[in-house]
């Protein structure tokens, strides 16, 4: 459909109001197709609906004689008016909040924006931080050294056992060596040699073990502790 | 790994009871004054021995 075979419809459509109703109708109507422009003629009928829909909204308007033509296009006068007053309930609504959160601001930083008390921590920062820092530090140092004397005692407890698997082992081989030639020193250095022998590969389990089960989780609480410890005196890694 | 150390308690086990075993076997032999010259060079002290 054109924009004359619209207008012409609606012309038709219209003929049960008076001429100068009609007139001033489609007048705006047609001013309207001249802003959009010959280009988008199509666009402007599709946003319109169709004449007959806009030939009842039209009669409808001046059925109610509260109808008018604006910038917006047609409108009910009521509607517009419940709706300026919406507008302005929201508009004072969004004022009052904004001002309350404005004063609440103002009075935020009134309160918290204090000269002399900014200097008298940061005064307080610099006094306390050489006995802090060094406190700190020593409190790392020491869970840190406790952790690897641990990990240094399970070490040491592993490699002692391997050194006593190994004694039990020279005894052992030198019983067997001693069991021809004089039977009970040799049952009893080879006894004493299994007896060594196993609790060195007891010790020597026990201990790694201990190093691959305890070890690791010892490492990783105490890691989780400095870590505790420094978020509580504000400092982040 | 689990197999393994399954392995090495048995084994331990193992040596822990033959030794119990071959020291009483031994001592029960009884010691020659050589024979404690000869456990003297281990360090072994024997003084309580017959």
């Amino acid at each position: 459909m054109t924009r004359q075979e619209y207008m012409t419809h609606l012309e038709k459509l219209l003929w049960d109001i008076s001429e100068g109703e009609r007139q001033e109708a489609l007048q705006y109507y047609n001013d309207y197709f001249e802003d959009a422009g010959e280009g988008n003629e199509e666009e402007v009928i599709q946003t319109l609906g169709s004449p007959i829909q806009v030939a009842r909204k039209i009669k409808a308007g001046f059925q109610e004689a509260s109808a008018e033509y604006s910038e917006l296009g047609y409108e009910d006068v009521r509607f517009r008016d419940a709706c300026e007053v919406l507008v302005q309930e929201e508009m004072e609504n969004w004022n009052e909040t904004e001002q309350s959160l404005y004063d609440k601001y103002v009075r935020k930083e009134s309160k918290g924006f204090n000269g002399w008390k900014v200097v008298a921590i940061l005064l307080l920062c610099i006094i306390a931080l050489p006995v802090i820092l060094p406190l700190g530090v020593a409190l790392v140092a020491t869970i840190l050294a406790l952790v690897v004397a641990a990990g240094a005692v399970v070490f040491s407890m592993a490699l002692a056992g391997v050194g006593i698997g190994f004694a039990g082992l020279v005894l052992l081989g030198a019983g067997l060596a001693k069991l021809f030639l004089s039977p009970a020193v040799g049952l009893t250095v080879t006894g004493a040699g299994c007896i060594l022998l196993a609790i060195g590969l007891l010790m020597t389990l026990f201990f790694l073990w201990c190093g691959i089960r305890i070890l690791p989780g010892l490492l990783r609480g105490s890691v989780e502790l400095i870590r505790k410890l420094l978020g509580k005196v504000g400092i982040r890694a | 790994m689990k197999k393994a150390v399954k392995m090495c308690l048995i084994l331990a086990v193992v040596l822990v009871l033959a030794g119990i075993v071959a020291v009483a076997a031994g001592l029960t032999m009884g010691v020659s004054p050589e024979d404690l010259q000869y456990l003297k060079l281990f360090g072994i002290q024997m003084e309580f021995l017959p």
